[in-house]
């Protein structure tokens, strides 16, 4: 099965399940759960089915593509519901099975893993999903979202489609992937970890991130004031990202770390508090 | 009599929750059938990662029928002239009681109306519905979550619930969920739920299903397993007994099954090869005279008829752990241990308080005091973090709870003297009160290290409070204790000990090297009187944990003595004396001496009586006394630390002193028979008060 079959089926499989199917937000992140699509409609009352896939970006994670499992950048499938199927983790297992994990032939196991976000202020609990001993989705059930408590509850699973895919197509690198038949995830990527990589490990202008930095803050807090939620968390996501750059440089020192995770995490929350009043107060209906 | 199941079927739980939660699960129970009165023959609490059971055989239909007390209103109010009054006949008719069922109960304020009621026992079906709720709800779980909207907290959503008296179903709830007919069985297995209609078929279809609820089942199948592995590949041991009680409860059918890794990973240290498969992974690795084999066991849930997929696949991804291992070992031994060593300089230590390697300096200066300026104790010092900065260590890998360890391998890598690179390894030793200590040198910088801790986290404020020990300072200093006392696996050796006089002073010299200004003894910082206080208070608490009773602690620490060995020395010699008859008689004795100094001191306002005076002992008690006092004084301070002898010496000298308080009054009116009298009294005191205070001692 290829990276894009695989994609194709999981889109097949959440879309009979009644998901939207969705997009990538056009930003860069850390995660499938910035996108607005899971980090803001956690937040409100109203029922909410998305499946979609999230290029991400974790700088540190370069390595130059020489490293055959760990990049800068890379996919995630992800899937929200709320409120929660009953059946969920039964709807999971028969996502894996449709990518010919079937249960009868690996050993497919739930590890506890609770997860955190202190910098968007978020937490939940669930488990690291294993298939062999492979850590493949992240399973969470959010308990709180922008240092706010979700009613009713929203379940995330995020996928490792780069993991998923090299245990199918069983091979030893990333980059080897086939991507369709005729093209592997190397060609189309592998350039792209190497120039990345210089990028965020030694090129990134610290000064500039810095000053980027400080600007996206008042702006984010301007917008807030102003209750123009969506284009506020925008500037959150940046910053998130911008503060993953300036730490993959080598320009925060830990103990400045926990004081720019707060700094952002004041934004995530004020833009959650924002969301959350409008709705309640019959103004934001999406 | 009808046996009681009850199965709550869940999202799997943590492994680590599962014990606790069946304990409280089966104490909620049998508590429940306790008050109610409720007969029951033996139950038991199971459960896998996706179960809760509890199970009783033999419980009662109802509880048991009795007689309750029922009582009324005093004799007055219920008879007025003669005549029974309105409260009278409402109590009669409130508990549906006639005239021959009353009595008057005869109390400390008179008679009342009263009566005995028969209740008929309730049935047991009903006390289990109704308490169910709250039983639900108390079962223990470190962390609770909501998943619906049912309001129920629970570790992990509840997703089937089974609640079987006898072969009638419970009308249970549970969060969202009613109660039903099916259990749930092994994904793996063709079938994947199964309808039970009674307790014994509900254990008929698990058995069958191959399902394991017995945690002690479950653990004897990991072992058996884990044998073969070891009498196949001539292994001699396995790592480690801690991860089997883990795995115990990550799997409801454990499975053992092995895996092999190329040879050329045995190249890394083995702690290195055993924490890439068992700190994430959970595998087990084994080992034959002190060496890796290149296997390892995992235990997987349920069985598969063909398990090649299964270990092909944790095979692989052990083996991108190990990669990753590999790649940091290169990385690190490449560059050498100066080029460690330089790095330290780029990593803060805590926050405002320097780098790692003004940490190192630190340590190196107190080592040299410590151990008499030893070049390889010094050395060792100098190098003991340069793993921090390692790239197998940084960053929090799993690779990271084998700090110390590394460095060492790093220090023998690049071809540094054995010592040096076992006092890296070492110097964390023990790591928690009884376990193994390290040799001299690594309990020299040990000692500097802890103390550096100590004091770095007082600085900051980050001072340990109640259930508040975010430095795990109190660990800390029990290690410094046991270094000191010489105690790993449950024994003193003061042998073995490390001599150090003063803490207090080691504490003093740590200070000064963060640059905090100290003019000991008179100007004591308050930071290092929190320290010392936080230090002593530790001291004690080992003390007791060692046996000694709280008031001998207190007696022999309360005392100018600094010595730890010394005074772990006394606090023994006086638990034994303090199971001699006349031990509790000589501390009031003392204690009488003591108080009588203390308030004559308060209430002249005098700091000192001076030296006593032969010639102003007048009566004959005094004067026996003050005689007598010269010759114990001589024998207490030839007696050193014999304390029986000692201890003798002021058994004696008691029976001068009990007749000296029985007919002399020591506050004289005249003031220089007082005042000598106090003086001599003073220098008592004095001299027992720098062995032992007897003020501590419990009398009564």
């Amino acid at each position: 099965m290829t990276f894009q079959q695989m994609i194709r089926t999981l889109n097949d499989y959440w879309e009979k399940q009644g998901a939207l199917l969705l997009y990538p937000y056009d930003m860069e992140k850390g995660a499938g759960t910035f996108n607005p699509h899971t980090f803001l409609r956690s937040l409100d009352r109203r029922p909410w089915k998305a499946a979609y896939v999230e290029p991400c970006r974790r700088p540190k994670d370069g390595r130059y593509g020489e490293n055959p499992y760990r990049g800068q950048h890379y996919f995630q499938y992800q899937v929200v519901f709320k409120p929660v199927p009953e059946n969920i983790q039964d709807l999971y297992i028969k996502s894996l099975a449709c990518l010919g994990l079937v249960p009868e032939e690996h050993d497919i196991r739930f590890v506890m893993d609770d997860w955190e976000s202190p910098t968007v202020g978020a937490w939940g609990l669930g488990w690291e999903v294993w298939v062999d001993g492979m850590e493949v989705t992240q399973y969470t059930y959010f308990q709180q979202v922008g240092g706010l408590e979700v009613d009713p509850v929203t379940v995330e699973l995020t996928y490792g489609l780069e993991r998923l895919a090299m245990y199918i197509q069983d091979v030893e690198s990333m980059f080897d992937l086939k991507w369709n038949e005729e093209t592997t995830y190397g060609e189309i990527y592998h350039q792209n970890e190497v120039e990345n990589s210089f990028y965020n490990l030694q090129a990134a202008d610290t000064a500039l991130l810095w000053d980027t930095f400080e600007a996206n803050e008042k702006e984010c807090l301007r917008l807030v004031s102003e209750e123009l939620v969506r284009p506020a968390y925008d500037f959150v996501i940046k910053n998130s990202h911008l503060f993953n750059v300036l730490e993959a440089r080598g320009a925060i020192s830990v103990s400045e770390r926990t004081n720019f995770i707060g700094r952002i995490r004041k934004l995530a929350r004020a833009c959650a508090r924002v969301y959350r009043e409008k709705e309640s107060r019959g103004e934001d209906n999406a | 009599m009808r046996d009681l199941l009850l199965e709550i079927g869940v999202e799997e739980l943590p492994a680590d929750y599962i014990p606790g939660a069946i304990a409280s699960l089966e104490a909620q129970f049998r508590r429940l059938f306790e008050e109610n009165r409720i007969t029951v023959g033996s139950s038991e609490a199971l459960a896998t990662p996706r179960r809760l059971v509890f199970f009783c055989r033999g419980v009662a239909e109802k509880e048991e029928d009795r007689t309750e007390k029922v009582m009324g209103p005093p004799r007055n109010i219920c008879i007025k002239e003669g005549k029974a009054t309105m409260a009278y006949e409402k109590f009669l008719e409130k508990n549906n009681l006639t005239e021959s069922d009353i009595f008057w109960e005869e109390t400390e304020k008179g008679a009342y109306l009263a009566a005995h009621r028969f209740v008929p026992g309730r049935m047991t079906r009903q006390i289990i519905t109704e308490a169910w709720p709250g039983i639900l709800g108390a079962v223990e779980f470190p962390k609770k979550m909501r998943w619906d909207d049912s309001g129920l907290l629970f570790a992990r959503p509840v997703r089937w619930l089974l609640a079987f008296w006898g072969e009638e179903i419970l009308p249970l709830k549970a969060g969202g969920v009613t109660v039903g007919q099916e259990t749930f069985l092994l994904r793996n297995s063709p079938e994947k739920r199964a309808r039970v209609s009674s307790p014994a078929t509900y254990f008929e279809v698990v058995e069958k299903s191959g399902l394991i609820l017995s945690r002690e089942r479950r653990r004897k199948v990991i072992l058996e397993g884990l044998q073969a592995v070891l009498e196949k590949s001539g292994a001699s041991s396995f790592h480690s007994e801690s991860l089997v009680e883990e795995v115990v409860d990550l799997v409801e059918a454990p499975f053992v099954l092995t895996g092999e890794i190329e040879k050329h990973y045995l190249a890394l240290p083995p702690e290195v090869i055993s924490a890439a498969m068992s700190q994430h992974q959970r595998y087990f690795s084994f080992y034959r005279e002190g060496k890796v084999l290149p296997l390892f066991a995992f235990v997987a849930n349920g069985s598969f008829v063909h398990p090649g997929k299964v270990i092909r696949g944790n095979e692989r991804v052990l083996k991108a752990r190990l990669d990753d291992a590999m790649f940091y070992w290169k990385e690190d031994t490449s560059r050498g241990v100066e080029r460690l060593f330089d790095l330290l300089d780029t990593v803060t230590w805590m926050e405002g308080l320097g780098s790692l390697s003004e940490k190192a300096a630190r340590l190196e200066s107190l080592t040299a005091f410590l151990f008499d300026g030893d070049e390889t104790a010094r050395t060792g010092a100098r190098m003991s973090k340069i793993d921090i900065v390692s790239e197998m260590i940084k960053d929090g890998k799993e690779f990271t709870k084998l700090q110390g360890s590394i460095a060492k391998y790093y220090l023998l890598e690049d071809g540094r003297e054995e010592e040096v690179a076992c006092i890296a390894e070492e110097h964390y030793w023990p790591r928690v009160w009884g376990d193994s200590l390290p040799r001299p040198r690594a309990a020299a910088v040990g000692l500097a290290d802890r103390a550096d801790n100590i004091i770095g986290a007082f600085l900051k404020g980050f001072i340990p409070t109640g259930t508040k020990d975010p430095y795990a300072l109190r660990r800390q200093a029990n290690s410094m204790i046991a270094l000191i006392l010489g105690y790993e696996k449950g024994e003193v050796h003061l042998d073995k000990g490390f001599d150090l006089e003063s803490v207090q002073e080691l504490f003093i010299k740590t200070a000064r090297l963060y640059g905090v200004e100290v003019l000991p003894p008179k100007e004591e910082p308050e930071l290092l009187r929190q320290v010392n206080d936080f230090f002593e208070d530790r001291f004690r608490a080992q003390l007791r944990a060692l046996g000694i009773p709280y008031d001998i602690v207190d007696a022999v620490c309360d005392t100018p003595e600094k010595d730890l060995k010394v005074k772990y020395r006394k606090a023994l010699a006086f638990k034994a004396l303090s199971g001699r008859d006349e031990f509790r008689d000589v501390a009031a004795t003392f204690r009488r001496v003591n108080n009588i100094v203390k308030k004559a001191r308060e209430e002249l306002r005098v700091e000192d009586f001076g030296p006593p005076r032969d010639d102003l002992f007048v009566e004959k008690e005094t004067k026996a006394m003050s005689r007598e006092w010269v010759k114990v004084k001589e024998e207490i301070q030839r007696a050193g630390d014999d304390y029986d002898r000692i201890f003798n010496a002021i058994l004696y000298f008691k029976t001068l002193v009990d007749p000296f308080f029985d007919t002399v009054l020591v506050m004289d009116k005249d003031e220089s028979l007082r005042n000598n009298r106090l003086a001599l009294l003073q220098d008592i005191s004095a001299l027992f008060g720098g062995i032992v205070n007897f003020d501590h001692i419990v009398v009564t």
